[in-house]
Parts: structure tokens; C-alpha cells; sequence
């Protein structure tokens, strides 16, 4: 079982205050979803929990030890990053990428032989792009990057996955895949994290909310509960009417 | 970047590879010893062996042997460079000469000579090399901070190699030799001509570090295809990647400036030319452009010999001549493909 | 009144007639200044190797300024006289400040120099680069006409005379090269050609097959074993990279040993840019390195 949890953490940036004492705790069996507007923090709080940026003030613990303590190479193992954009810097193949994801686990060698290249194959099945497994990365659709680099996450078989706008700026059909497969992660030994933008599909895939607002957290909890007209009014400055649908709330945003 | 999505030399096999490489580097090490504007019969090997002092002998041994070997180090050094730190910048249009080690060492090397250390100690001369491109390398550090980006690491190596030619010109100007711009003119263009063992045996050892902390970035490399946040996420400390290809390329490419002079381009064009045949993959870059870059070295320096009636036209020369078209070349190609 | 005006008239006609005649006669002696009996007394030269040959033929009393290279020891063998006569870096404003009566100068100096001293009227003799000891007598005559000094030629004169006789006298002629920086050597139709010559030696830049201005690399020399290797010394202390070509181990170990493949001697620098008197001075030591050589043949 992996815990990530921030402890007050502070982030400053040019005397301004990103993330203003922050304290949450991530685990598994649920996919969280971060949303919240523009600027408030969502990005950096997201790293911050992978130890890409370091907190100003207060500490991130994994599984109650403090990053600052940690090897690379453990948190490596622990935790998965999804970038935005999924930055891609040269025209390697589909495979390249997905044998990346193992990265942390070269120098472990009591595994088997053929461990890594199962693990490759497994996350593409997985990911529905083993017919792509040749192509080149740069010559992908959006959608088909964005699988690429999850099955890479996959690969690497860490229990805590935390993914950046994973399906900002793709098709509906590509978004509904992507958040199928992480919802799919989710069990009681893993889960994920997502940065999201479209309230809909953070209420319909998540299992919990977190809002925040100006670097702090303005709401915690299951979507039901944070997603009301006034949090979502104060949050985002917008008027909305939540309805019902099987169960599912659904936003509509009143002009 | 890439014409088709499935380039057959993207499966071109690795140990293949690094075969033909090595073999080339052999073939052309093996015509440099014994080519040259005097021809050595083969026989002389065995007299090198059992040192003689034949006048073939001579310069088999002194002249011939020291000059190939130099060439290979210097040319691995400089493709190995070259492929690092497009690796590290994510850029292929970058060279060891753009973080101002050049510059920094031909600086070093320059004052170590004219300031007569090099009278008494023949030898300050590399080592004054070094010192030059240790100390840019600190002053990239300082200059970039404690968080070090890749724009800011370019800039500091613009600024770094403006100051180091102002101050090259400067210390010309104040050398007592009268004759030490012109002198060094030639020098700074590039050359193997009428270089010794001692050359050898100053450079070689840096040189060998600078290739062993470049190597051991090869993993890190591929993983900066991710991006450096994705590759600290799987584990690669990114400060201490930095440290290690900066501080590799100032001491390969440092030693080797202040034993050859400025050979230019060999850095860039290597890696651009092997990139196809690795899968773009930068890790795997490494060990093909330093044979690439021996190799590339190693046949200019035997065009010089014969390209020119004269004193022999400089290695430099002969590789911007090859490498400045290349990289205009470059340029188009990459703002055409909106990259 | 009449008459004393026509007197005065004819005195006036006798002086006119005397002065266009002194300025006709001035002007034919700056185009033909050989046969000016005058000495010229106040003589600037611009040139390094001209500042040489006026230090050998003048005494200083009579130098006005040279150029500031002659300062250097390293090339120049007057440097010790030059440090106390006042030098010019060789610009048209300074010279005409000096007021010479002979300025001299070289076959290189620039070009739109010695046309604007021209110009403002001075009298400049410009003397040609010696590429044979021929053409460094010649010179040395026109120069010492010029400066009224034939006497002083004279002795220099017969002492090329000497060099051309001896040329001829000699029964074994060991091979020898004269080797500059950059691995630059003086072929058939140089000045150094014709003083190896003189001094008994065969020039290895000539059987090579070099012209006047050629290049032999360390291989190159290595390989043809010239008995004689004679390299450029700078008499002044200071690092130069051409030095380094000399001290080339391959070279070195030549050198050594009580057997030398080669032998290599040092001749001052000044004695290898200028065709001048100094030059025959610097290329004494071949004379004595010669006799060795031979002797040394026979003991091995």
C-alpha cells in the first residue's frame, strides 16, 4: 500500500504564494480528480507531490517517509507521472517509450530475464497500441500520445499514478478511453491522480474531488458533495444548475 | 524530424552498428600510419617494434603513431561531445563549442604558451588547455544558477565564448612575441601536423575521463526525451546529468582543443549523420559518434596531408568546410519542419 | 644711371640665370641622385632590411630616424645602435616632420606611403629584395651611391666576391637545408640557395626540387637526412609555437648521440629575413660546421 501525503506545504515563486499550506493525503482504490481554474496551483501541486518541485515551506511524505530522505530511484518506483502535452523531444518509436517506464527497475537484478519486454508488451495490450508499437511517437495523433505515455506509466508498474491533463485538447472518443483505462487502474493496491478541466467527466470517472482555488484547497470529497452551485460559483465565477442523471451529477453552465 | 513513420533504418541493428563503425576506424587508423607524404614500407612495423632507429622507423614511431591516435581520441571526443549535449538540449543543432569550451580552452592554452610556462614546462601548454575549459565550466555553473535551464546554459556559453575570444585577443596583443597572432592564427584553425607523444600522454588521460562521465549518461539521455520533469519522475537526478555531460565535454573536448586546436563541426555533424541508425535514441547515440567522430577525424586529417602542396592546409579549416554548408543545411531543414 | 641700371639689370639677369640654374640642376639630382657629390645628411628609412644596410655603410650622425622593428634583436642585428636613434613606424606624416634629404625604402614598404612622401617632393630610393648574391650586390652598390659611401662598399663587395669565387673550390659538398618556421626552405633562385653554395654545401631544397620559396615537412627531412639543418634562432627570449617544430622529439633524437644522423645548427633571425651585409656575418658559422662535419666523417 502507497500513501503520498502533503504536509502544509508552502510554494513560493517570486515572493508570490503558488500553493498556500497545503495539507492532503493521496492513497489507493480512488481516482482523484484536482480540478479548479486556471492558475490556482493544480499543475505545481501535482508536482510537488512527485518531488519535481520542492516545497518553500512543509514536506511531502511517501508512505510517511519524507521525500526529502528518499532515492530517486524509490519514488521513481512508487509514483507514475503522465506530463501535459506529453512532451515527446526526438522520433523514437512507440516501443522506445514504452520500455522508458522500466527505468527504475534496470539495475534491480533479481528480476526475470524477459521481465521487462512482458511488461512492455502487457501496458501496450493493455493501452490498445500494440499495432502501434513501431511508429513513430512525433507522427501520433494527441490521443494516441497520450496512450503511449500511459501505457509507459503502466510499465513501470507504479501503484500511484499522477497524470497533468491527460485528455485536455482530445476527441471525446480519445477523452472516454483515456479515463476509462485510469478508472481501470484504480484497485485496492493503486490508484491515480488527475489534473482534469471538464467538470463532466471529473464527475462521472472520479471517485473524488478536490477543488482548489488561489493555491489552497476550497473543497474535498466525493463528487456529489463538492460539486455544488456555490463552490463552483466561488471557484470558478460562474453560474451553474446541477442535475441528475443516474446517479451522476451533470453541470450545466448558465450563460 | 522524420520523413515516414516506419524509416527501415530505425531497424538498424546495434552491434551491426558499432562493427561497421570500428571497422572503419580501424581501416582509416591503419592508412594514417602508414600514409603520408613520405610512404613507410610495412616492414618498418616490425623495426618500430624492435626499436630501431632507422629514420622510418623514427617517424612510425614519433610522428605516424602519434598523430592517428590523437586523431581518433580527438574526433571520439568531439562526436561523443556532440551527441551528449544535443541530448541534454534536446537540440540537434548543438555543439561543444556553443557552452564555450572551445573558446575557453584555446583561451587557456594560449596564455599557458605566451606567458613562456610552456618554455620551461612544455607540457602547460594542454594543461593551461584544461584549466580554460574547467574554469568556463564553473562559470556556466555560476552563471546558470542553482536550478539550471537549458536556455540560461546557452546563453552563459554565448557569453562565455565572447569573453574568451576578446581575451584571447587581448593576451595576443600583449604577448612579447611580436609574431604570436599570426603564429597563432594557424594553430587555433586546428591541426595534428608534427605532433609528439608528449601531446599524447598529456591529453589522452583527460580525454578518457571526459568519455567515461559522458558514457555513464546515456540512460539519463534517453529518458530526457520525456522531458526533464518526466525523467526526474522515473528517477534520473537531472543536476547531476548536467554536471556529468558538462563537466565530460569540458575535459574531452578541453584536453583536445589544447592538443589539436579548434576542429569545428565534428560534433555536429556525426550525430546528425548516425542518428537515423540508432532510432533517434540518444543513450545509443554515444558510443557510435565517438567511433563516427574518430572516424570523420581521421580521414580529414589524412585529406590534409595530400591537399596542399604547401604547409598543410589546417584540420580545421577542412572540417568547417565540410560542416558549416552542413549546418546552414541543418537550419533550413529544421525551420522548414517547424520545429 | 642708366648704366647702373643696366648693371644692376645684368646682376639681376646673372642671379636668375644662377638660381633656375641651381633648381635645374636640383631637379636632375633628385631623379639621378648617383651623381650627387653631396652626402645626404639627414636619411630616414622605413624598411627593416634598408635600416640595416644604412646602419652598415652610415655612421649615425647621419640617421635621422629608422623603422621601430630595428629595435628588435631578434630581428636585427643593429638593435643595440637603433635604440638610440629615434624610430618611425613608417607613416608619410612622421617622416615628412623629419625633414630627410634620402629616405629609404623597401620593395614592400606600403605602397601609398612612399607615393605621398613622393608626392610632397622628397627624395625616396626605393631598394628591391635580394634573391641571389647577385642582386645583394647590387644593391649594396646602388645603396652605398646613394649614400655617398663607396668606400665602405667596397669592402663588402669583394667579400661577395670571395663567396662567388670559392663557390667552385670545394671537393666534397655535404647536403644541408636552411629550415623556417612552418617548415617553409629557400630553393634554387634564393639568396640562401647561393650562400650554401658559396660555403661549400649542396641545398636539399634543390634536390627536392623546391623553387625559390618551397616546403619540406618534418617527414620530408627525416626521410632526405641533410647533413646540415640550420633553423632560425630568436635571439630574443620569448615562446613562439615556430620554435616548437624545432624541438619535435622525431627531430631531436636525431641529433643526438655521438653517431648524429643529422646535425642542426642555429643561425640568428636576422640573419635569414633581410638581404643585407649581415646576412654574410650569420652565414660565417657554416664554414667551421662544415670542416666538422667532414672531420667527423672520417673518425666514424
Amino acid at each position: 500500500m502507497t500513501f503520498l501525503a502533503a504536509r502544509n506545504i508552502v510554494v513560493s515563486r517570486s515572493n508570490k504564494k503558488v500553493i498556500d499550506n497545503i495539507s492532503i493525503k493521496i492513497g489507493p482504490g480512488e481516482l482523484v480528480g484536482l480540478i479548479g481554474p486556471n492558475g490556482a496551483g493544480k499543475t505545481t501541486l501535482l508536482k510537488s507531490l512527485l518531488g519535481i518541485v520542492k516545497p518553500t515551506e512543509g514536506s511531502v511524505y511517501l508512505n510517511d517517509m519524507s521525500m526529502k530522505t528518499l532515492s530517486r530511484n524509490y519514488v521513481a518506483k512508487h509514483l507514475g507521472y503522465l506530463a501535459q502535452g506529453a512532451p515527446c523531444y526526438w522520433p523514437v518509436t512507440v516501443k522506445n517509450i514504452v520500455e522508458l517506464g522500466c527505468l527504475p527497475h534496470t539495475y534491480d537484478t533479481k528480476k526475470v530475464d524477459g521481465f521487462i519486454s512482458n511488461m512492455v508488451a502487457d501496458s501496450m495490450a493493455s493501452t490498445g497500441i500494440s499495432d502501434l508499437q513501431l511508429r513513430k511517437v512525433t507522427s501520433l495523433s494527441g490521443g494516441e500520445r497520450t496512450l503511449t505515455m500511459l501505457a509507459r506509466c503502466l510499465a513501470g508498474q507504479a501503484p500511484l499514478l499522477l497524470a497533468d491533463e491527460p485528455v485536455t485538447g482530445l476527441d471525446p472518443s480519445q477523452q472516454i478511453k483515456i479515463m476509462q483505462l485510469l478508472k481501470s487502474q484504480v484497485s485496492s493496491k493503486s490508484g491515480v491522480v488527475a489534473v482534469l478541466h471538464d467538470l463532466n467527466l471529473a464527475a462521472k470517472y472520479c471517485s473524488r474531488l478536490v477543488i482548489m482555488a488561489k493555491g489552497k484547497i476550497h473543497a474535498d470529497g466525493m463528487p456529489a458533495t463538492v460539486l455544488t452551485a456555490q463552490n463552483l460559483s466561488k471557484v470558478y465565477g460562474i453560474k451553474a444548475q446541477i442535475r441528475y442523471l443516474d446517479g451522476q451529477p451533470i453541470i450545466l453552465v448558465e450563460s | 524530424m522524420e520523413h515516414d513513420n516506419k524509416s527501415p533504418v530505425a531497424y538498424f541493428p546495434y552491434p551491426g552498428l558499432l562493427f561497421l563503425l570500428a571497422a572503419l576506424v580501424t581501416v582509416l587508423f591503419i592508412m594514417s600510419v602508414f600514409w603520408g607524404t613520405v610512404s613507410i614500407p610495412a616492414i618498418t612495423l616490425l623495426d618500430v617494434l624492435f626499436g630501431d632507429n632507422s629514420p622510418s622507423a623514427i617517424i612510425l614511431r614519433e610522428l605516424r603513431l602519434p598523430r592517428a591516435i590523437l586523431a581518433l581520441a580527438v574526433g571520439a571526443s568531439l562526436g561523443m561531445s556532440g551527441a551528449a549535449l544535443q541530448g541534454l538540449l534536446r537540440n540537434p543543432l548543438a555543439e561543444p563549442g556553443l557552452i564555450g569550451v572551445s573558446g575557453s580552452a584555446a583561451l587557456g592554452s594560449v596564455i599557458a604558451f605566451y606567458s613562456g610556462l610552456s618554455v620551461t614546462y612544455t607540457l602547460a601548454l594542454p594543461v593551461g588547455g584544461m584549466i580554460g575549459a574547467c574554469f568556463s565550466v564553473g562559470l556556466l555553473y555560476y552563471l546558470a544558477g542553482r536550478d539550471p535551464s537549458i536556455l540560461t546554459i546557452i546563453l552563459a556559453g554565448v557569453a562565455i565564448n565572447a569573453v574568451a575570444g576578446a581575451l584571447t585577443i587581448l593576451a595576443l596583443n600583449l604577448a612579447p612575441n611580436p609574431f604570436a597572432a599570426f603564429e597563432v592564427f594557424f594553430w587555433l584553425l586546428g591541426s595534428l601536423t608534427d605532433r609528439s607523444m608528449k601531446h599524447l600522454f598529456m591529453a589522452l588521460p583527460f580525454i578518457g575521463i571526459g568519455v567515461c562521465f559522458l558514457l555513464s549518461t546515456s540512460r539519463g539521455l534517453d529518458a530526457l526525451t520525456l522531458g526533464e520533469d518526466v525523467a526526474f519522475s522515473l528517477g534520473i537526478s537531472i543536476k547531476s546529468l548536467q554536471a556529468r555531460i558538462v563537466l565530460g565535454i569540458a575535459l574531452a573536448v578541453g584536453a583536445s582543443v589544447s592538443v589539436a586546436g579548434v576542429v569545428g563541426f565534428v560534433g555536429l555533424v556525426v550525430p546528425h549523420l548516425l542518428r537515423p541508425f540508432v532510432g533517434y535514441r540518444p543513450g545509443r547515440l554515444l558510443i557510435p559518434c565517438a567511433l563516427g567522430g574518430a572516424a570523420l577525424t581521421l580521414a580529414a586529417d589524412i585529406v590534409v596531408r595530400f591537399a596542399t602542396q604547401g604547409p598543410e592546409l589546417q584540420l580545421g579549416v577542412l572540417t568547417s568546410l565540410i560542416g558549416a554548408p552542413f549546418f546552414l543545411v541543418l537550419v533550413v531543414k529544421t525551420r522548414r519542419e517547424g520545429r | 644711371m642708366v648704366f647702373l641700371n643696366s648693371c644692376l639689370f645684368t646682376e639681376k639677369i646673372k642671379n636668375t640665370i644662377i638660381f633656375v640654374g641651381l633648381v635645374f640642376f636640383s631637379s636632375i639630382t633628385t631623379v639621378s641622385a648617383e651623381t650627387n657629390p653631396n652626402k645626404p645628411k639627414r636619411i630616414v628609412s622605413i624598411n627593416l632590411c634598408t635600416d640595416q644596410l644604412l646602419m652598415a655603410l652610415v655612421e649615425t650622425e647621419r640617421i635621422i630616424s629608422v623603422s621601430h622593428l630595428s629595435r628588435d634583436p631578434s630581428i636585427s642585428s643593429f638593435s643595440g645602435s637603433a635604440n638610440t636613434l629615434h624610430i618611425n613606424y613608417g607613416t608619410a606624416e612622421e617622416i615628412y616632420h623629419l625633414k630627410p634629404d634620402l629616405v629609404l625604402a623597401g620593395e614592400y614598404s606600403k605602397k601609398n606611403v612612399v607615393g605621398v612622401i613622393k608626392e610632397l617632393g622628397l627624395n625616396i630610393v626605393t631598394v628591391e629584395v635580394a634573391n641571389s648574391l647577385k642582386a645583394m650586390r647590387s644593391n649594396l652598390l646602388k645603396v652605398a651611391a646613394v649614400l655617398g659611401e663607396e668606400a665602405k662598399a667596397k669592402i663588402l663587395v669583394s667579400k661577395i666576391d670571395n663567396l662567388f669565387l670559392s663557390k667552385n673550390t670545394y671537393a666534397e659538398k655535404p647536403v644541408a637545408i636552411v629550415w623556417r618556421a612552418r617548415g617553409l626552405t629557400d630553393g634554387r633562385g634564393s639568396l640562401v640557395h647561393d650562400l650554401l653554395q658559396a660555403h661549400g654545401f649542396r641545398n636539399l631544397s634543390e634536390i627536392l626540387g623546391r623553387g625559390a620559396v618551397g616546403n619540406i615537412n618534418l617527414e620530408q627531412i627525416i626521410i632526405a637526412r641533410p647533413e646540415l639543418v640550420i633553423i632560425p634562432d630568436p635571439k630574443q627570449d620569448y615562446p613562439s609555437l615556430s620554435q616548437l617544430l624545432f624541438k619535435h622529439p622525431a627531430l631531436r633524437s636525431l641529433d643526438r648521440g655521438t653517431k648524429p644522423w643529422l646535425r642542426i645548427i642555429k643561425i640568428p633571425e636576422w640573419g635569414l629575413i633581410c638581404g643585407g651585409p649581415q646576412v654574410l656575418k650569420a652565414f660565417e658559422v657554416l664554414a667551421s660546421a662544415r670542416l666538422d662535419l667532414l672531420n667527423n666523417k672520417q673518425t666514424r
